[in-house]
């Protein structure tokens, strides 16, 4: 005779040791970073982050590379310097450093480098025999013509040829994953990225706004080095010591032309994100059940800049059109890493 | 006005766009498929067309529940836009769409031209819908595993407090939801 009982436990032991062997992890999928979360073996969240970019180099150069302990992969009769070293190297050779991701997706003048761009997921998120890995995507930005399809089917080739079930979930829908759950996950969240944008409307995790505008880090860095008549890396590099939005003209004097025309382009992309969520909202109003207030959180690489949230919320308050009452402007906890703690909260839960 | 597309038939192309939820049959000739799939998407894009059932047809289904599972709806508003016209037309000519009342003969048609029904025929019950977003097609990656790689990455590590918190209380919504 058969035990029902005993079969049914059975069956549940069986489930819950399926599930605690299966390993959930987030992967941001950004323009300039990869970053990936998983918990670890004691509780605490390991994250990992790495550079989406390489050069290359004449497979002559093996051995230097070799010796300074730069991360390289070996391709054909090449080396390609990949991670954070691929930009120090590009300085040394006084090159740009090539990146596989433009825009908030793959980039179409670098289709060759997807054995790079499968390394560089490896690194982050490893091999596994069982997991289950929720990966970023970007919304369809309402401002270029650019869609998402081939970008989200390779990210989900390389990942499940890791070892994981891989599911894409939009950008700025996990920061409210991660930052919104004392407001039954909702919220107005923007991740400003490198390459994108990205901005969603959340209503007790459900979606009815999403979208991105094609412009971040890298076009600000692009247009400030057109206007001064300088190179994007050089904007950078002035962007990445520590410069004020708010206060523009402290800092070294030979440099006050980028740190204003920063200043300036940072403003102009705050107001242009405003602009186009009021126009967004007026879409979507009549026909979405908005909540009577939520906080909006500011997240992503772009908004570290010194002075970015004061003054976002200085534009904000200037000219709010939102049909919304916005309960609260805040940055995010950890804004690198808010994308990938959303998408691991939200893989533990959503499969 | 519905409109739906011909047969059970599956295409593999990388960026087909939207009509990864549309069955064509691959017997259909088409002179340029990838440009008027360019034109439908756009269309979508534009909130002129809407996919409402994009259900497999290898479910295991009536074959009536079949063909409401591959239905589009044209928006009626919008419909008179030359382009929207041009362009269904020269899908409807190629044969990759047909008039919804083809198969559903209550429907008014008139000629071969598409006309705006004024009634909509047999629409897809709402609350069992389920849009599937199954891709067809799965872009290949090259194997990387033959290849010298040496890379090192940023570590850091995060109090799991946070996300054990959301979790618990996504957990919960997702419950009581």
């Amino acid at each position: 005779m058969v035990d029902v009982n005993t079969n049914q436990a059975e069956a549940n032991i069986k489930k819950t040791v399926e599930n605690s062997a299966t390993e959930f992890c987030g992967l941001d999928v950004g323009t300039m970073n990869f970053v990936s979360a998983k918990k670890d073996s004691n509780g605490t969240i390991a994250t990992k982050f790495i550079r989406d970019a390489f050069i290359d180099l004449p497979v002559e150069a093996r051995q230097m590379l070799k010796l300074s302990s730069v991360s390289f992969v070996e391709k054909d009769d090449r080396v390609l310097v990949v991670g954070d070293d691929a930009f120090k190297v590009a300085n040394l050779f006084n090159r740009e450093a090539r990146r596989p991701l433009s825009k908030g997706i793959i980039s179409s003048s670098e289709i060759d480098a997807l054995e790079v761009l499968t390394l560089l997921v490896e690194s982050v998120i490893g091999k596994t025999t069982k997991g289950f890995r929720a990966f970023s995507v970007p919304a369809e930005p309402i401002d270029a013509d650019m869609d998402v399809i081939y970008h989200e089917g390779i990210f989900n080739s390389i990942i499940t040829s890791l070892g994981y079930n891989a599911k894409a979930v939009n950008e700025a829908e996990a920061i409210c994953y991660s930052e919104c759950a004392d407001n039954d996950f909702t919220g107005l969240t923007i991740s400003y990225g490198a390459g994108q944008t990205n901005i969603a409307l959340v209503y007790r995790t459900m979606v009815p706004m999403k979208f991105s505008i094609a412009r971040g880090g890298d076009w600000i860095d692009e247009r400030v080095s057109k206007a001064v008549g300088t190179t994007a890396s050089r904007v950078a590099a002035i962007k990445e010591t520590g410069f004020d939005i708010m206060n523009p003209t402290t800092g070294d004097p030979k440099d006050f032309r980028v740190r204003e025309a920063l200043a300036l382009y940072y403003k102009n992309l705050i107001r242009y994100t405003l602009e186009s969520i009021v126009f967004q909202f007026n879409q979507v109003q009549d026909k979405a059940r908005l909540p009577i207030s939520l906080p909006l959180v500011i997240s992503g690489g772009t908004s570290l800049a010194q002075g970015f949230v004061p003054l976002f919320k200085q534009l904000f308050s200037e000219g709010n059109k939102l049909p919304v009452e916005i309960s609260e402007i805040r940055h995010a906890k950890k804004p690198l890493e808010a994308v990938a703690l959303g998408l691991l909260t939200y893989a533990q839960n959503i499969q | 006005m519905w409109v739906r597309s011909k047969a059970v038939g599956k295409i593999c192309l990388p960026s087909i766009g939207i009509f990864n939820a549309l069955d064509f049959d691959d017997s259909v000739e088409v002179p340029d498929r990838m440009a008027l799939h360019k034109e439908f998407t756009e269309l979508c894009r534009k909130g002129l067309l809407e996919i409402v059932s994009n259900k497999h047809a290898n479910d295991k289904k009536t074959k009536a529940e079949t063909h409401i599972h591959q239905t589009i709806k044209v928006n009626v508003a919008e419909e008179v836009e030359k382009g929207v016209t041009q362009a269904l037309t020269k899908l409807f000519e190629s044969g990759v769409i047909q008039l919804a009342s083809q198969i559903l003969p209550e429907s008014k048609v008139t000629g071969n031209n598409l006309v705006i029904q004024e009634k909509e025929v047999k629409k897809p019950d709402a609350e069992k819908f389920v849009p599937s977003n199954e891709e067809t097609y799965v872009p290949t990656i090259p194997d990387s595993s033959s290849v010298k790689a040496n890379i090192s990455v940023n570590e850091g590590s995060i109090s799991s407090e946070d996300v054990d918190n959301a979790s618990e209380k996504l957990k919960r919504m997702l419950r009581e939801d």
